[in-house]
């Protein structure tokens, strides 16, 4: 009976011994030592579809990279025109955050909150070609009173106090209105500037100077929105120079999207298409007669 | 001089109170003795306050290092169950039990019956959650596994008489 229970005791230090040696090989063996998060899409704080991306998302992502001792940096690859002030704000707040080097590598666009994001971290790379900037904010709707009045609708303003339906596109803003729209503007304008002016070392001069334009990555080297010009590579590079590292192992994220959003995304292609097709038809004379 | 009184045991079914205890017990001494080390990497790898399912889903290498965790678990549960069945005819959890794990015919056990009546652990996800059910539904209605049914090996317990 008493070597029954010291075999078993032994039996269990040994199954023991093995998980733990299988473990503290587990996790170098798994993950990589840079992260890779993508930011692409239209830049919002919660849910959305294929073509957004959520601060919860890059959230959770950034949680993942941060706890794991193996991640050096974490590179954002970025593909965005912008997107909502919060979650520009929200997003690269967690970035400034983060106890990892960071890096930014701007694709095709990283334009207005898409460049907010960039500009939270340690380095920013972009191509020649890349657009970015456009540091300000705007919020411009289309008015419809002329059109309702041509189709003979009216408007009952029905209010509790005078700016309730400040904004509405159903009515005419008043320069009340508009001067008070204007400056919730310029407060999410002065915010912005100021983070980058902060976070690039510039003055905000210097960040105004541009006027809330977009401009080409070749004008963002010069005036000092960007550090350097290239693409992934350069920011792999970039990384293993920082941290001496004899290669660099990425530990990819990607948005996970589900049968929904591919069928959206096809029935989206297919009447854009059938839309375009049928535009194209009317305005061309090259569509087949019928005799 | 008092007559030494002579007892008497009998090996019936145990029951299925007393084999779900055994297990549990193991369960709980696999996972506070052999686990440990893997549910700390499992909580380095996924942050507790972080959504389990966005992350599996978002990220290959987090994805297949789950699955190869919960291989290696589900190894270790055959491993476990198998050799100490095979060895004592008990596991901790058996013994505390005190219930044993039996030939059905005259032949002693062999390593690849005890093997075939632990394949419930054989780490085939997700086939083997059809072959759990099956297990289970077939337990409840005759207090036999039925893989132990094809091991020929039975599951009894003592009583004195």
């Amino acid at each position: 009976m008493k070597n029954k229970f010291v075999y078993i005791i032994v039996f269990l230090g040994a199954l023991y011994l093995i998980t733990s040696i299988f473990a503290s090989f587990f996790v170098s063996a798994v993950v990589g030592n840079v992260a890779v998060i993508p930011i692409k899409g239209v830049i919002i704080t919660e849910g959305g579809g294929s073509d957004t991306i959520s601060v919860e998302e890059v959230r959770d992502w950034i949680k993942v990279a941060e706890a794991n001792v193996n991640v050096k940096a974490i590179i954002f690859e970025i593909n965005s025109p912008g997107g909502s002030a919060l979650a520009g704000k929200e997003m690269s707040e967690l970035i400034l955050k983060t106890n990892k080097t960071t890096v930014a590598v701007i694709r095709d666009v990283g334009a207005s909150a898409g460049y907010m994001v960039a500009a939270a971290c340690d380095y920013i790379i972009a191509d020649e070609f890349s657009i970015t900037g456009s540091i300000g904010a705007t919020s411009s709707y289309l008015e419809i009173p002329g059109l309702l009045n041509k189709y003979n609708i009216t408007y009952n303003r029905l209010v509790s106090k005078k700016y309730k339906d400040m904004g509405s596109p159903f009515k005419e803003l008043t320069t009340d209105e508009e001067a008070k729209l204007q400056w919730q503007l310029d407060l999410v304008h002065d915010y912005f500037a100021n983070f980058v002016a902060k976070n690039r070392k510039l003055t905000v001069d210097q960040v105004n100077s541009e006027e809330a334009s977009f401009f080409l990555g070749i004008v963002a080297k010069e005036k000092g929105f960007i550090d350097e010009f290239g693409n992934i590579d350069e920011a792999k590079e970039y990384i293993k120079q920082i941290y001496n590292l004899e290669s660099i192992d990425t530990f990819e994220f990607e948005k996970e999207y589900t049968i929904f959003d591919i069928i959206s995304n096809k029935v989206g292609d297919f009447s854009f298409k059938f839309g375009q097709g049928f535009a194209s038809g009317l305005t061309n004379n090259n569509y087949p007669k019928i005799s | 001089m008092p007559r030494k009184k002579r007892i008497q045991t009998i090996e019936i079914p145990c029951s299925l109170f007393k084999r779900f205890t055994a297990f549990l017990i193991d369960i709980l001494i696999l996972e506070i003795v052999v686990f440990g080390s893997l549910t700390k990497i499992a909580e380095k790898l996924i942050p507790k306050d972080v959504s389990f399912s966005n992350i599996i889903g978002s990220n290959a290498q987090l994805s297949s290092a789950i699955t190869t965790i919960s291989v290696y678990i589900f190894l270790i549960y055959l491993v476990y169950f198998t050799w100490l069945e095979f060895k004592f005819g008990q596991t901790i959890g058996k013994i505390m039990m005190g219930i044993f794990v039996k030939s059905e015919t005259k032949e002693n056990l062999t390593l690849l019956r005890v093997l075939i009546s632990n394949a419930i652990f054989l780490p085939l996800m997700p086939f083997i959650l059809f072959f759990w059910i099956l297990d289970l539904g077939y337990l409840i209605f005759t207090n036999k596994r039925l893989l132990e049914k094809w091991a020929k090996i039975k599951l009894v317990q003592e009583v004195q008489i």
